[in-house]
Protein backbone atom coordinates (compact mmCIF):
# COMPACT_ATOMS: atom_id res chain seq x y z
CA UNK A 1 0.00 0.00 0.00
CA UNK A 2 1.45 3.36 -0.93
CA UNK A 3 2.14 5.81 1.85
CA UNK A 4 -0.36 8.43 2.87
CA UNK A 5 -0.15 11.57 0.86
CA UNK A 6 -0.24 9.90 -2.52
CA UNK A 7 -3.44 11.30 -3.97
CA UNK A 8 -4.79 9.37 -6.91
CA UNK A 9 -8.52 10.02 -6.72
CA UNK A 10 -9.24 8.66 -10.17
CA UNK A 11 -7.88 5.26 -9.16
CA UNK A 12 -10.11 5.00 -6.14
CA UNK A 13 -12.02 1.77 -5.98
CA UNK A 14 -13.04 1.21 -2.38
CA UNK A 15 -13.80 -2.47 -2.73
CA UNK A 16 -11.27 -3.94 -5.08
CA UNK A 17 -8.23 -1.76 -4.61
CA UNK A 18 -8.64 0.76 -1.85
CA UNK A 19 -6.46 3.81 -2.22
CA UNK A 20 -5.44 5.97 0.69
CA UNK A 21 -6.12 9.05 -1.39
CA UNK A 22 -9.28 10.00 0.43
CA UNK A 23 -7.61 9.49 3.77
CA UNK A 24 -4.75 11.66 2.68
CA UNK A 25 -7.09 14.53 1.83
CA UNK A 26 -8.53 14.89 5.30
CA UNK A 27 -6.41 15.31 8.42
CA UNK A 28 -8.85 13.11 10.31
CA UNK A 29 -10.76 10.94 7.87
CA UNK A 30 -14.36 9.93 8.02
CA UNK A 31 -15.06 6.52 9.46
CA UNK A 32 -16.32 5.36 6.05
CA UNK A 33 -12.97 6.30 4.53
CA UNK A 34 -11.10 4.49 7.30
CA UNK A 35 -13.18 1.38 6.73
CA UNK A 36 -12.71 1.52 2.96
CA UNK A 37 -8.97 1.94 3.14
CA UNK A 38 -8.06 -0.22 6.12
CA UNK A 39 -10.58 -3.06 6.07
CA UNK A 40 -8.16 -5.42 4.33
CA UNK A 41 -5.37 -4.68 6.78
CA UNK A 42 -7.68 -5.20 9.73
CA UNK A 43 -8.92 -8.50 8.34
CA UNK A 44 -5.43 -9.75 7.50
CA UNK A 45 -4.15 -8.80 10.93
CA UNK A 46 -7.16 -10.28 12.74
CA UNK A 47 -6.95 -13.52 10.75
CA UNK A 48 -3.36 -13.83 11.74
CA UNK A 49 -4.05 -13.08 15.41
CA UNK A 50 -7.10 -15.35 15.60
CA UNK A 51 -5.33 -18.25 13.97
CA UNK A 52 -7.73 -21.06 13.26
CA UNK A 53 -10.79 -19.25 14.53
CA UNK A 54 -14.06 -19.62 12.70
CA UNK A 55 -15.25 -16.86 10.42
CA UNK A 56 -17.79 -15.94 13.08
CA UNK A 57 -14.90 -14.77 15.27
CA UNK A 58 -13.47 -12.74 12.44
CA UNK A 59 -16.84 -11.11 11.84
CA UNK A 60 -17.11 -10.20 15.50
CA UNK A 61 -13.63 -8.74 15.65
CA UNK A 62 -14.11 -6.68 12.50
CA UNK A 63 -17.44 -5.43 13.73
CA UNK A 64 -16.22 -4.45 17.20
CA UNK A 65 -13.03 -2.94 15.81
CA UNK A 66 -14.79 -0.52 13.52
CA UNK A 67 -17.39 0.29 16.14
CA UNK A 68 -14.55 1.40 18.41
CA UNK A 69 -12.78 3.19 15.60
CA UNK A 70 -15.97 5.12 14.88
CA UNK A 71 -16.42 5.94 18.54
CA UNK A 72 -12.91 7.22 19.10
CA UNK A 73 -11.97 8.63 15.71
CA UNK A 74 -12.19 12.18 17.03
CA UNK A 75 -9.50 11.29 19.55
CA UNK A 76 -7.09 9.99 16.93
CA UNK A 77 -3.84 11.94 17.08
CA UNK A 78 -1.93 12.00 13.77
CA UNK A 79 1.18 13.14 15.62
CA UNK A 80 1.41 9.81 17.42
CA UNK A 81 0.64 7.30 14.70
CA UNK A 82 -0.65 6.92 11.18
CA UNK A 83 -4.31 6.04 10.84
CA UNK A 84 -3.36 2.52 9.81
CA UNK A 85 -1.15 1.99 12.84
CA UNK A 86 -3.83 3.34 15.13
CA UNK A 87 -6.54 1.18 13.55
CA UNK A 88 -4.38 -1.93 13.82
CA UNK A 89 -3.70 -1.04 17.45
CA UNK A 90 -7.46 -1.08 18.03
CA UNK A 91 -7.66 -4.38 16.15
CA UNK A 92 -4.91 -5.89 18.30
CA UNK A 93 -6.79 -4.92 21.47
CA UNK A 94 -10.06 -6.34 20.19
CA UNK A 95 -8.32 -9.58 19.17
CA UNK A 96 -6.74 -9.89 22.61
CA UNK A 97 -10.08 -9.40 24.34
CA UNK A 98 -11.75 -11.82 21.99
CA UNK A 99 -9.14 -14.48 22.62
CA UNK A 100 -9.45 -13.95 26.37
CA UNK A 101 -13.24 -14.27 26.22
CA UNK A 102 -12.97 -17.45 24.20
CA UNK A 103 -10.48 -18.90 26.65
CA UNK A 104 -12.74 -18.02 29.59
CA UNK A 105 -15.68 -19.74 27.96
CA UNK A 106 -13.34 -22.62 27.08
CA UNK A 107 -14.90 -22.92 23.66
CA UNK A 108 -12.02 -23.86 21.47
CA UNK A 109 -9.66 -21.52 23.27
CA UNK A 110 -7.19 -19.78 21.04
CA UNK A 111 -3.59 -19.38 21.94
CA UNK A 112 -2.51 -15.79 21.51
CA UNK A 113 1.09 -16.74 20.93
CA UNK A 114 0.45 -20.15 19.46
CA UNK A 115 1.00 -21.38 15.95
CA UNK A 116 -1.17 -20.70 12.97
CA UNK A 117 -3.88 -23.18 12.17
CA UNK A 118 -3.10 -25.23 9.13
CA UNK A 119 -5.83 -23.60 7.10
CA UNK A 120 -7.22 -20.18 7.78
CA UNK A 121 -10.87 -19.39 7.19
CA UNK A 122 -11.44 -18.26 3.67
CA UNK A 123 -8.58 -20.26 2.20
CA UNK A 124 -10.00 -21.81 -0.98
CA UNK A 125 -10.29 -25.55 -0.83
CA UNK A 126 -9.62 -26.01 -4.49
CA UNK A 127 -6.15 -24.60 -4.70
CA UNK A 128 -4.18 -27.35 -3.02
CA UNK A 129 -0.77 -26.09 -4.09
CA UNK A 130 -1.47 -22.64 -2.79
CA UNK A 131 -2.76 -23.98 0.51
CA UNK A 132 0.33 -26.08 0.86
CA UNK A 133 2.55 -23.09 0.25
CA UNK A 134 0.61 -20.98 2.73
CA UNK A 135 0.85 -23.72 5.35
CA UNK A 136 4.59 -23.92 4.72
CA UNK A 137 4.93 -20.16 5.09
CA UNK A 138 2.97 -20.15 8.32
CA UNK A 139 5.01 -22.95 9.80
CA UNK A 140 8.15 -20.97 9.11
CA UNK A 141 6.76 -17.74 10.54
CA UNK A 142 5.70 -19.65 13.65
CA UNK A 143 9.34 -20.40 14.35
CA UNK A 144 9.82 -16.69 15.08
CA UNK A 145 9.38 -15.33 18.56
CA UNK A 146 7.34 -12.29 19.50
CA UNK A 147 7.74 -9.40 18.88
CA UNK A 148 9.95 -10.33 15.92
CA UNK A 149 7.12 -12.27 14.34
CA UNK A 150 4.70 -9.37 14.50
CA UNK A 151 7.34 -6.93 13.31
CA UNK A 152 8.16 -9.17 10.36
CA UNK A 153 4.51 -9.61 9.40
CA UNK A 154 3.73 -5.92 9.71
CA UNK A 155 6.67 -5.04 7.52
CA UNK A 156 6.61 -7.80 4.93
CA UNK A 157 2.93 -8.69 4.68
CA UNK A 158 1.11 -5.49 5.61
CA UNK A 159 3.73 -3.15 4.11
CA UNK A 160 4.30 -1.18 7.27
CA UNK A 161 7.23 1.18 7.31
CA UNK A 162 9.74 0.75 10.12
CA UNK A 163 8.38 3.92 11.74
CA UNK A 164 4.84 2.61 11.61
CA UNK A 165 5.98 -0.66 13.13
CA UNK A 166 7.72 1.27 15.89
CA UNK A 167 4.55 3.26 16.56
CA UNK A 168 2.55 0.06 16.61
CA UNK A 169 4.75 -1.52 19.27
CA UNK A 170 4.77 1.66 21.32
CA UNK A 171 0.97 1.65 21.22
CA UNK A 172 1.09 -1.94 22.36
CA UNK A 173 3.23 -1.01 25.33
CA UNK A 174 6.31 -2.87 24.08
CA UNK A 175 9.51 -1.27 25.36
CA UNK A 176 11.11 -0.12 22.13
CA UNK A 177 12.46 3.35 21.53
CA UNK A 178 13.90 3.49 18.03
CA UNK A 179 13.53 2.08 14.56
CA UNK A 180 16.98 0.56 14.94
CA UNK A 181 15.52 -1.98 17.33
CA UNK A 182 12.68 -2.78 14.91
CA UNK A 183 15.22 -3.07 12.10
CA UNK A 184 17.33 -5.43 14.18
CA UNK A 185 14.27 -7.59 14.94
CA UNK A 186 13.51 -7.82 11.26
CA UNK A 187 17.08 -8.69 10.33
CA UNK A 188 17.12 -11.42 12.95
CA UNK A 189 13.69 -12.64 11.82
CA UNK A 190 14.90 -12.86 8.22
CA UNK A 191 17.92 -14.89 9.28
CA UNK A 192 15.76 -17.24 11.33
CA UNK A 193 13.30 -17.69 8.49
CA UNK A 194 16.11 -18.52 6.10
CA UNK A 195 17.52 -21.07 8.54
CA UNK A 196 14.09 -22.57 9.21
CA UNK A 197 13.43 -22.86 5.47
CA UNK A 198 16.73 -24.65 4.96
CA UNK A 199 15.99 -27.01 7.86
CA UNK A 200 12.56 -27.68 6.40
CA UNK A 201 14.06 -28.47 3.01
CA UNK A 202 16.62 -30.81 4.55
CA UNK A 203 13.90 -32.61 6.49
CA UNK A 204 11.97 -33.16 3.25
CA UNK A 205 15.02 -34.82 1.76
CA UNK A 206 15.56 -36.94 4.86
CA UNK A 207 18.89 -35.37 5.69
CA UNK B 1 13.46 -5.68 0.85
CA UNK B 2 16.74 -5.99 -1.01
CA UNK B 3 18.46 -7.48 2.02
CA UNK B 4 15.66 -9.99 2.55
CA UNK B 5 16.83 -13.55 1.96
CA UNK B 6 15.09 -15.42 -0.88
CA UNK B 7 13.25 -17.85 1.39
CA UNK B 8 11.92 -15.01 3.53
CA UNK B 9 10.75 -13.32 0.35
CA UNK B 10 8.92 -16.49 -0.67
CA UNK B 11 7.28 -16.72 2.75
CA UNK B 12 6.19 -13.10 2.51
CA UNK B 13 4.80 -13.59 -0.99
CA UNK B 14 2.77 -16.62 0.10
CA UNK B 15 1.34 -14.83 3.13
CA UNK B 16 0.55 -11.72 1.10
CA UNK B 17 -1.38 -13.79 -1.40
CA UNK B 18 -3.22 -15.49 1.46
CA UNK B 19 -4.07 -12.15 3.05
CA UNK B 20 -6.01 -11.08 -0.03
CA UNK B 21 -9.71 -11.15 0.66
CA UNK B 22 -12.17 -13.00 -1.50
CA UNK B 23 -14.47 -10.31 -3.04
CA UNK B 24 -17.57 -11.90 -1.54
CA UNK B 25 -16.07 -11.99 1.93
CA UNK B 26 -14.88 -8.45 1.50
CA UNK B 27 -18.35 -7.21 0.60
CA UNK B 28 -19.79 -9.00 3.62
CA UNK B 29 -17.15 -7.65 6.00
CA UNK B 30 -17.49 -4.18 4.51
CA UNK B 31 -21.21 -4.28 5.23
CA UNK B 32 -20.54 -5.48 8.77
CA UNK B 33 -18.01 -2.74 9.40
CA UNK B 34 -20.25 -0.01 8.00
CA UNK B 35 -23.20 -1.23 10.02
CA UNK B 36 -21.10 -1.40 13.19
CA UNK B 37 -19.84 2.12 12.68
CA UNK B 38 -23.18 3.48 11.54
CA UNK B 39 -24.76 4.42 14.89
CA UNK B 40 -21.67 6.31 15.92
CA UNK B 41 -21.20 7.92 12.55
CA UNK B 42 -24.86 8.95 12.51
CA UNK B 43 -24.56 10.72 15.86
CA UNK B 44 -24.37 14.52 15.85
CA UNK B 45 -20.84 15.38 14.77
CA UNK B 46 -18.26 16.81 17.10
CA UNK B 47 -16.52 19.99 15.95
CA UNK B 48 -15.41 18.79 12.60
CA UNK B 49 -11.85 17.92 11.75
CA UNK B 50 -13.03 15.83 8.89
CA UNK B 51 -13.05 16.57 5.21
CA UNK B 52 -15.90 18.24 3.41
CA UNK B 53 -19.28 16.53 3.77
CA UNK B 54 -19.50 15.75 0.06
CA UNK B 55 -16.47 13.53 0.42
CA UNK B 56 -18.08 11.33 3.05
CA UNK B 57 -21.33 11.21 1.12
CA UNK B 58 -19.61 10.38 -2.12
CA UNK B 59 -17.47 7.74 -0.54
CA UNK B 60 -20.41 6.15 1.23
CA UNK B 61 -22.37 6.09 -2.01
CA UNK B 62 -19.42 4.54 -3.82
CA UNK B 63 -19.03 1.96 -1.08
CA UNK B 64 -22.67 1.04 -1.12
CA UNK B 65 -22.90 0.93 -4.88
CA UNK B 66 -19.80 -1.19 -5.24
CA UNK B 67 -20.75 -3.37 -2.30
CA UNK B 68 -24.15 -3.90 -3.83
CA UNK B 69 -22.48 -4.75 -7.10
CA UNK B 70 -20.48 -7.45 -5.35
CA UNK B 71 -23.56 -8.82 -3.68
CA UNK B 72 -25.41 -8.88 -6.98
CA UNK B 73 -22.49 -10.45 -8.73
CA UNK B 74 -22.57 -13.27 -6.22
CA UNK B 75 -26.22 -13.90 -7.04
CA UNK B 76 -25.53 -14.38 -10.73
CA UNK B 77 -24.87 -17.94 -11.90
CA UNK B 78 -21.41 -18.57 -13.28
CA UNK B 79 -21.06 -17.67 -16.94
CA UNK B 80 -20.73 -20.35 -19.55
CA UNK B 81 -17.27 -21.18 -20.79
CA UNK B 82 -17.82 -19.16 -23.97
CA UNK B 83 -18.96 -16.20 -21.94
CA UNK B 84 -15.92 -16.55 -19.74
CA UNK B 85 -13.63 -16.44 -22.76
CA UNK B 86 -15.03 -13.09 -23.85
CA UNK B 87 -13.45 -9.99 -22.36
CA UNK B 88 -15.22 -8.92 -19.22
CA UNK B 89 -17.18 -5.72 -19.56
CA UNK B 90 -16.24 -2.82 -17.35
CA UNK B 91 -18.03 -3.05 -14.01
CA UNK B 92 -21.04 -0.81 -13.81
CA UNK B 93 -22.44 0.19 -10.47
CA UNK B 94 -26.07 -0.82 -10.28
CA UNK B 95 -28.78 1.75 -9.86
CA UNK B 96 -29.95 1.24 -6.31
CA UNK B 97 -33.59 2.08 -6.09
CA UNK B 98 -35.09 3.20 -2.87
CA UNK B 99 -37.55 0.72 -1.41
CA UNK B 100 -41.14 1.72 -1.92
CA UNK B 101 -42.71 3.11 1.19
CA UNK B 102 -45.60 0.87 2.03
CA UNK B 103 -48.27 1.37 4.61
CA UNK B 104 -46.62 -1.30 6.67
CA UNK B 105 -48.40 -3.33 9.28
CA UNK B 106 -47.50 -2.41 12.81
CA UNK B 107 -47.41 -6.04 13.86
CA UNK B 108 -44.12 -7.62 12.95
CA UNK B 109 -43.86 -11.03 11.33
CA UNK B 110 -43.69 -13.87 13.79
CA UNK B 111 -40.48 -13.88 15.71
CA UNK B 112 -40.05 -17.57 15.01
CA UNK B 113 -39.58 -16.66 11.38
CA UNK B 114 -36.96 -14.10 12.31
CA UNK B 115 -35.25 -16.53 14.67
CA UNK B 116 -34.75 -18.97 11.83
CA UNK B 117 -31.58 -17.17 11.01
CA UNK B 118 -29.67 -18.05 7.90
CA UNK B 119 -26.57 -20.11 8.59
CA UNK B 120 -23.73 -17.71 9.26
CA UNK B 121 -21.67 -18.02 6.16
CA UNK B 122 -23.27 -20.51 3.87
CA UNK B 123 -26.58 -18.76 3.58
CA UNK B 124 -24.91 -15.45 2.95
CA UNK B 125 -23.52 -16.94 -0.19
CA UNK B 126 -26.41 -17.80 -2.43
CA UNK B 127 -26.23 -21.31 -3.80
CA UNK B 128 -25.34 -21.24 -7.45
CA UNK B 129 -27.15 -23.66 -9.71
CA UNK B 130 -24.94 -26.44 -10.95
CA UNK B 131 -24.43 -26.62 -14.70
CA UNK B 132 -26.17 -30.00 -14.72
CA UNK B 133 -29.21 -28.65 -12.97
CA UNK B 134 -29.48 -25.49 -15.02
CA UNK B 135 -31.49 -25.92 -18.23
CA UNK B 136 -29.67 -25.16 -21.42
CA UNK B 137 -30.72 -22.27 -23.61
CA UNK B 138 -32.13 -24.70 -26.18
CA UNK B 139 -34.30 -26.46 -23.62
CA UNK B 140 -35.57 -23.19 -22.31
CA UNK B 141 -36.41 -21.99 -25.81
CA UNK B 142 -38.32 -25.17 -26.61
CA UNK B 143 -40.52 -24.93 -23.56
CA UNK B 144 -43.81 -23.06 -23.71
CA UNK B 145 -43.59 -19.63 -22.21
CA UNK B 146 -44.43 -19.77 -18.54
CA UNK B 147 -46.66 -17.09 -17.11
CA UNK B 148 -44.52 -14.19 -16.06
CA UNK B 149 -43.93 -14.36 -12.35
CA UNK B 150 -41.78 -11.71 -10.77
CA UNK B 151 -38.88 -13.34 -8.95
CA UNK B 152 -38.78 -12.64 -5.22
CA UNK B 153 -36.91 -9.43 -4.61
CA UNK B 154 -33.53 -9.97 -3.02
CA UNK B 155 -32.50 -6.84 -1.18
CA UNK B 156 -29.18 -5.33 -2.05
CA UNK B 157 -26.64 -4.43 0.57
CA UNK B 158 -27.61 -0.77 0.22
CA UNK B 159 -31.27 -1.60 0.79
CA UNK B 160 -30.51 -3.75 3.80
CA UNK B 161 -28.37 -1.01 5.26
CA UNK B 162 -31.13 1.52 4.70
CA UNK B 163 -33.69 -0.71 6.44
CA UNK B 164 -31.46 -1.32 9.43
CA UNK B 165 -30.64 2.35 9.76
CA UNK B 166 -34.31 3.31 9.55
CA UNK B 167 -35.17 0.78 12.24
CA UNK B 168 -32.31 1.94 14.44
CA UNK B 169 -33.28 5.58 14.05
CA UNK B 170 -36.87 4.74 14.94
CA UNK B 171 -35.77 2.79 18.00
CA UNK B 172 -33.48 5.59 19.09
CA UNK B 173 -36.38 8.01 18.85
CA UNK B 174 -38.58 5.70 20.92
CA UNK B 175 -40.77 4.75 17.95
CA UNK B 176 -40.72 0.98 18.39
CA UNK B 177 -43.72 0.32 16.21
CA UNK B 178 -42.14 2.25 13.38
CA UNK B 179 -38.96 0.21 13.80
CA UNK B 180 -40.91 -3.02 13.53
CA UNK B 181 -42.79 -1.64 10.56
CA UNK B 182 -39.56 -0.77 8.79
CA UNK B 183 -38.19 -4.25 9.41
CA UNK B 184 -41.49 -5.94 8.62
CA UNK B 185 -42.00 -4.12 5.34
CA UNK B 186 -38.58 -5.05 4.03
CA UNK B 187 -37.74 -8.34 2.41
CA UNK B 188 -35.91 -10.60 4.84
CA UNK B 189 -32.42 -9.40 5.56
CA UNK B 190 -29.55 -11.66 4.63
CA UNK B 191 -26.28 -9.82 4.94
CA UNK B 192 -27.34 -7.67 7.88
CA UNK B 193 -29.56 -10.25 9.53
CA UNK B 194 -27.99 -9.79 12.96
CA UNK B 195 -28.22 -6.02 12.84
CA UNK B 196 -31.88 -6.20 11.81
CA UNK B 197 -32.65 -8.81 14.46
CA UNK B 198 -31.02 -6.67 17.14
CA UNK B 199 -33.23 -3.73 16.18
CA UNK B 200 -36.25 -5.99 16.28
CA UNK B 201 -35.26 -7.12 19.78
CA UNK B 202 -34.97 -3.53 20.97
CA UNK B 203 -38.37 -2.71 19.52
CA UNK B 204 -40.02 -5.79 21.00
CA UNK B 205 -38.61 -4.87 24.41
CA UNK B 206 -40.02 -1.37 24.11
CA UNK B 207 -43.42 -2.84 23.32
CA UNK B 208 -43.13 -5.17 26.34
CA UNK B 209 -43.12 -8.27 24.11
CA UNK B 210 -40.39 -9.72 26.24
CA UNK B 211 -40.73 -13.40 25.40
CA UNK B 212 -40.39 -12.71 21.69
CA UNK B 213 -37.48 -10.38 22.37
CA UNK B 214 -35.76 -13.01 24.50
CA UNK B 215 -36.13 -15.70 21.86
CA UNK B 216 -34.77 -13.53 19.09
CA UNK B 217 -32.10 -12.02 21.33
CA UNK B 218 -30.86 -15.49 22.23
CA UNK B 219 -30.50 -16.29 18.53
CA UNK B 220 -28.43 -13.17 17.95
CA UNK B 221 -26.21 -13.90 20.95
CA UNK B 222 -25.71 -17.49 19.85
CA UNK B 223 -24.57 -16.45 16.40
CA UNK B 224 -22.41 -13.54 17.30
CA UNK B 225 -21.73 -13.34 21.03
CA UNK B 226 -19.12 -10.60 20.78
CA UNK B 227 -20.41 -8.51 17.90
CA UNK B 228 -21.88 -5.04 17.92
CA UNK B 229 -25.38 -6.46 17.53
CA UNK B 230 -24.88 -8.68 20.55
CA UNK B 231 -23.90 -5.65 22.58
CA UNK B 232 -27.12 -3.94 21.54
CA UNK B 233 -29.14 -7.01 22.49
CA UNK B 234 -27.41 -7.23 25.87
CA UNK B 235 -28.37 -3.66 26.64
CA UNK B 236 -32.01 -4.50 25.90
CA UNK B 237 -34.51 -6.43 28.02
CA UNK B 238 -33.32 -9.59 26.23
CA UNK B 239 -29.84 -9.26 27.62
CA UNK B 240 -30.66 -9.67 31.26
CA UNK B 241 -31.82 -13.25 31.12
Amino acid sequence: MPPLGVARPTDFDPVAAPSPAVVAVAATPTVEAVIAVHLDDVVAFARWRLRGAASVDLDDVVSVTFQRVARSLDRYDPARATVRTWVLGVTANVCREHIRQRARRQENPLDDEGPFAEVAPGCPESDAARREEVAWARRLVDTLEEPKRTAWLLFHVLDFTETEALQFFQQEGVAVSSVHTVRAWMRRANEKLQQAAERYRRSLHGE
Amino acid sequence: MNDTPPEARRVAAALRRDAKLDPGDRARLLALALAAAAPVAAAPPAPSRTGPPWMALGLTAALLATGAAWVRTRDVPPPSSSARAAPAPAPVAPVVTAPTVVAAPVVSPPVAEAVAAPARVASRRPVRPTPAAAPTAAVVAAQPAAPAVAPPHTPTLAEELRVVRAARAANDQGRASAALAALGAAPSLRILWEEGAAERVVALCALDRRDEAAALGAAVLRRSPAGASAARVRRSCAGGR
